[in-house]
């Protein structure tokens, strides 16, 4: 079953430059598939070939040019903006580069940030964080602050809160960018993990062709279109091998 | 290569030059203004009767001088956190941090400067306007005039201010590229033994100003306890606020509901001490300003409502003289007031003080509390030697004629009991005393050369140089006394007026320039709860609520305080709180609309880009 279909997506900003003079930008250009319920799809590219973008579409942090989005069916287009931050709220969780923790909120109450503004039950809330923090290995900083933790440690807090909620998708968007190699293959397990062992839907945003490998799917983004998708069906060092070689076919 | 980097980075930062630009412009021009009064408080100095008004005026200038070194401090840290990511990357291309920091101060100086003239330029302006309304209200020409003298001192002083301001921040320039000023949570989390301790000592603090202020109040008490006020509010706010949050965590519900708003709001409050510091001493010196500005206003008034003044003339006769005596000069006696001549006990020649008697002192002051039975009260001070007698006497009758011509009006009433205690008074030596009834009588009674006072009505065509020339020792009119009374106060309104508007500039920029400086953090903290689901509008309330509290909770603190201090001080004038609380309520409504307007400004720079953020 198709979780999200993307159908002619595009994606322009305009830009003034100058007293009359606008550039425009194509972010997306055509942009179509299908993610199924369950999967978990790397999407690759260079920079500027409209990764973050595609994400953020998704997430409806911003509206497509043209083209539709449809999340289980319904079409994001026609969300009102409040609809649009319920959706998030109830079906997104996000996993960012920079973690995007709160400084001035212990790691449990990072984590909780989610539930409480979907004014859950405290016993629940509390009940999912101690879950979440037990199973990604941080309940021992649960009262320490986002700048007493490591960067690995911190990616860790930030995914245990995007899954908080029980969402259905989960986008990260370069999530081990800021991290050392040993600590990306935590982060990154913890993202199999989830896949595999709690059924989430992952979209992955990422540079590295090792992290990529642990995905099911490979879309290679060229200039705001598809240039390529790679279908995981082998063993993950040879997917990773696949990879390498289409990526220095660019 | 140094002139290409310059105007690369002024084009790049127009509107922020523009913001520092117009700030350092508004402090010259009110810099450049308080000189113009400066100097007419060094030509009135030499005249005695208005030798208070000279003080204030020095007192004044002093606070600008030092507002404005405050202020043009802060615009330099400011105008660097601005500049903080050019510098950030010129400094990675391997420019060393005191070239940078030479390259600051070259910008800083040159829009200074620029500052300077278009400053002098308006100041001019606003010097011509003020010039105009003083000479209409009576003051000389020669008092009036603008030299080039005032151009220079501005100038100068204003440099030596920008100088001082780019050497004492050379080292905070280094410092910041590598150190966070900003407190971590984990820090103030460590203060949990102190705050209920400091909570305590800020409450006992205020419930003994307030408590002090209302028996014992004083112009010299109330500027003490307003200082001391700002200190325990700041205390209260900073360990009340950290206080109060680590109990609500207790209660799980309310604060896990309020938990964006609590934690944010601790946040903010530990993270702009400085800058809280900074609004509360403004708001409340803004709020002692509306004060004063009520009391000058409502002397002015009464200056010039001539009716409440019953006595034409003020007299001392340098003999005992009765009422028909002075009826032959064509004057109607109202009242005669014996005064004594006191001698110090090493100078026989002339005169020390003036005594009067406790009744008369009831009768000029319309204080009615007892005093002690053998105490004695100083008023006004002797200025000049050779004048003495005349000047001290001159200076003490006219406040008598302003008290007695006005007793129901609270504001002369505590500007004469002022100079009673002399609490405004420059100068050591005083010269009336007030004694016991039982001991005037007796004393007056042994008295050869007894003098009168009188205070009576003269005709329209009355001739005051026959009058002069018999054998009084000083008189003083009604007209004379009146426009003097006028002058002062016009020049007082016009510098209080000057000292809020400066304190107002001060205010709004610190504001200001933290909220833009915080707006990139703000619409990151905005995009990311964005993400987690949050609507604009819930954001929106949060931020309002934390820039709200900001600027209102020193607003609301300080007009609590005014309030109080002005229910002290009219309770000690014996006067009724509504009836004389209008134009201080007027002022307060206009500051609080200013500050509306502001904030609204504020709201619209920084929330409403969280819809496009």
């Amino acid at each position: 079953m198709d979780l999200l279909q993307i159908r002619s997506l595009k994606k322009r900003y305009r830009k003034k430059i100058s007293k009359g003079t606008v550039v425009e930008t194509v972010a997306i250009d055509d942009l179509s598939f299908r993610v199924e319920s369950g999967s978990f799809i790397s999407i690759m590219g260079k920079s500027g070939c409209g990764k973050t973008t595609l994400l953020k579409l998704i997430g409806g942090l911003d509206a497509p040019t043209a083209g539709e989005i449809f999340y289980k069916g319904k079409p994001l287009t026609k969300l009102s903006h409040d609809q649009l931050a319920q959706y998030r709220r109830e079906q997104i969780g996000f996993v960012f580069q920079d973690y995007n923790l709160m400084d001035s909120l212990t790691i449990k109450e990072n984590i909780m940030l989610p539930m409480l503004l979907d004014n859950k039950k405290l016993k629940e809330i509390e009940e999912s964080v101690l879950y979440y923090a037990q199973r990604f290995g941080i309940r021992k900083h649960l009262n320490k602050y986002p700048g007493e933790l490591s960067g690995g440690e911190q990616q860790r807090a930030s995914i245990c809160r995007a899954l908080s909620n029980n969402p259905k998708l989960i986008l990260a968007d370069e999530p081990t960018g800021n991290l050392d190699s040993q600590s990306s293959k935590e982060v990154v397990r913890c993202l199999k993990e989830m896949n595999q062992e709690l059924g989430k839907t992952v979209i992955l945003v990422t540079h590295d062709p090792y992290i990529a490998s642990f995905a099911d799917e490979a879309i290679i983004l060229k200039d705001g279109i598809i240039e390529r998708r790679l279908v995981n069906h082998m063993e993950k060092d040879q997917f990773f091998k696949m990879l390498i070689e289409h990526l220095n076919a660019f | 290569m140094l002139l290409k980097i310059l105007l690369k980075n002024f084009r790049s930062s127009l509107k922020d030059y523009l913001l520092f630009f117009i700030h350092q412009s508004l402090m010259v021009v009110i810099f450049f203004v308080m000189t113009f009064f400066y100097r007419i408080a060094f030509k009135v100095s030499e005249m005695d009767d208005v030798s208070s008004l000279a003080s204030f005026i020095y007192a004044a200038v002093l606070i600008v001088v030092i507002i404005t070194l405050v202020s043009t401090n802060m615009n330099l840290r400011n105008y660097l956190m601005i500049r903080n990511k050019d510098y950030n990357f010129l400094a990675i291309l391997g420019i060393r941090p005191q070239m940078l920091y030479l390259l600051l101060c070259v910008e800083f100086a040159m829009g200074s400067l620029l500052a300077i003239l278009v400053g002098l330029l308006g100041g001019s302006f606003c010097v011509l306007g003020i010039a105009d309304l003083l000479g209409k209200a009576g003051f000389q020409n020669d008092i009036l005039l603008v030299t080039i003298w005032n151009y220079l001192n501005s100038s100068f002083i204003f440099i030596v201010i920008i100088g001082i301001c780019m050497a004492s921040n050379g080292r905070y320039f280094r410092r910041s590229a590598n150190k966070a000023n900003s407190e971590s949570p984990i820090e103030w989390e460590s203060y949990k033994a102190y705050d209920l301790t400091f909570l305590l000592i800020g409450c006992l603090i205020i419930i003994g100003i307030l408590v002090s202020l209302w028996f014992y109040y004083s112009v010299l008490n109330s500027l003490i306890s307003m200082m001391l006020l700002v200190g325990s509010a700041c205390l209260i706010v900073f360990s009340g606020s950290r206080f109060f949050f680590k109990k609500m965590r207790k209660n799980k519900n309310l604060y896990y509901k309020n938990l964006l708003t609590f934690n944010r709001m601790m946040y903010k409050f530990n993270k702009n001490k400085k800058l809280l510091f900074t609004i509360f001493s403004l708001n409340f010196l803004i709020f002692y300003l509306m004060g004063s500005i009520t009391a000058s206003y409502g002397t002015l008034i009464n200056a010039e409502d001539q009716e409440s003044y019953p006595y034409d003339i003020v007299a001392i006769s340098e003999l005992k003289m009765d009422e028909n005596v002075i009826n032959e000069f064509g004057i109607t006696a109202f009242e005669t007031i014996p005064i004594l001549p006191v001698y110090d006990s090493n100078d026989n020649r002339e005169p020390h003080y003036w005594g009067i008697s406790l009744n008369t002192y009831y009768k000029l002051t319309g204080k009615e509390e007892a005093l002690g039975g053998n105490e004695i009260v100083l008023i006004s001070q002797q200025e000049d030697v050779q004048n003495g007698v005349t000047a001290a006497a001159t200076t003490a009758m006219k406040r008598a004629l302003t008290i007695a011509g006005s007793s129901s009006n609270y504001q002369i009433q505590k500007y004469f009991q002022e100079i009673i205690f002399g609490k405004i008074s420059n100068k050591n030596l005083n010269n009336i005393i007030v004694f016991s009834d039982e001991e005037f009588q007796q004393k007056y009674f042994d008295a050869n050369n007894e003098t009168t006072l009188f205070l009576g009505e003269i005709p329209l065509n009355f001739d005051k140089i026959a009058f002069v020339q018999s054998n009084l020792l000083v008189t003083v009119y009604k007209q004379d006394l009146l426009q003097q009374i006028s002058n002062e106060n016009q020049v007082m309104f016009l510098i209080f007026i000057l000292l809020g508007l400066i304190m107002m500039i001060q205010l709004g920029s610190s504001l200001y320039f933290r909220f833009f400086t915080d707006r990139n953090q703000f619409l990151a903290d905005a995009r990311f709860l964005k993400q987690l689901g949050m609507t604009d509008k819930e954001i929106k309330k949060i931020y309002t609520k934390e820039t709200a509290m900001l600027i209102f909770l020193p607003i609301v603190t300080s007009f609590l305080w005014s309030g109080f201090f002005f229910c002290a001080e009219m309770k000690f004038q014996n006067v009724d709180f509504v009836e004389n609380s209008g134009l201080f309520m007027a002022f307060g409504i206009g500051y609080f609309l200013i500050e509306l307007t502001f904030y609204k400004i504020l709201e619209r720079q920084l929330v409403s880009r969280v819809s496009c953020g």
